[in-house]
């Protein structure tokens, strides 16, 4: 989960370098909203991982 | 004024690499693994840097510093967050302090830090800054690759400490 926000911050590095801005601006904004998902998971532990 | 802005983008740049470059350092000598805010915090400072990076490809643009302070808040509201679960006397802090200050309060630190500096940005904001430039000086080169270096440095480093999953 967490290497998918990671991995889009590289696709917007690689978007914005090659000439694609909005694109690279519409991943920027939808990842951070992802980001934000993951933290209210942590935050809230909704997703309770049983061993 | 132009070359002199497009080097202060660069420089948040360079700034923020450096913070996460020697946070690499600390988690492969020292040995401490980034926790799930730690990471949070990590995207927040490339955000920031992803922002102005925009600034140096197309021109600067009012709404990429937008993006860059979006960054730089939701960064702030992470290491806030991580700051208050520690804050109670008798918790133990997570991490060794840097200089008697905990990595997540430095972090807290570097996001108001960048507003301000955003800010400063903004108000040497012409409109002759937003033609895109035909070049980089070394010093811009250098900030690219930092940035380049940090993201795949993350990705790789996420990678083997949590797979494809949930980070614990």
């Amino acid at each position: 989960m967490m290497i998918s926000i990671f991995t889009a911050l590289a696709l917007v590095l690689l978007l914005g370098w090659f000439g694609w801005h909005r694109t690279a601006i519409a991943v920027f904004v939808l990842n951070l909203l992802f980001a934000l998902f993951v933290f209210w998971i942590h935050m809230t532990d909704i997703l309770v991982i049983n061993y | 004024m132009v070359s002199l802005v497009r080097n202060l983008n660069a420089l948040l740049i360079v700034i923020y690499g450096l913070v996460i470059s020697a946070a690499f350092g600390i988690q492969v000598f020292a040995g401490e693994v980034p926790c799930p805010l730690c990471y949070l915090q990590r995207v927040g400072m490339i955000s920031v840097c992803l922002g102005v990076f925009l600034n140096l490809v197309y021109g600067v643009r009012v709404f990429h510093y937008g993006l860059s302070l979006i960054g730089a808040v939701f960064g702030g509201i992470i290491s806030t967050r991580q700051i208050l679960l520690h804050l109670c006397p008798g918790t133990t802090p997570f991490g060794e302090p840097v200089f008697g200050i905990s990595l997540y309060t430095w972090a807290f630190f570097t996001f108001v830090s960048s507003v301000i500096f955003i800010s400063i940005l903004l108000f040497l904001y012409r409109h002759e800054q937003e033609e895109a430039p035909k070049s980089y000086n070394w010093f811009q080169k250098f900030a690219l690759f930092l940035l380049l270096f940090i993201i795949f440095g993350n990705i790789l480093s996420v990678g083997l400490q949590c797979g494809l999953g949930y980070c614990e």
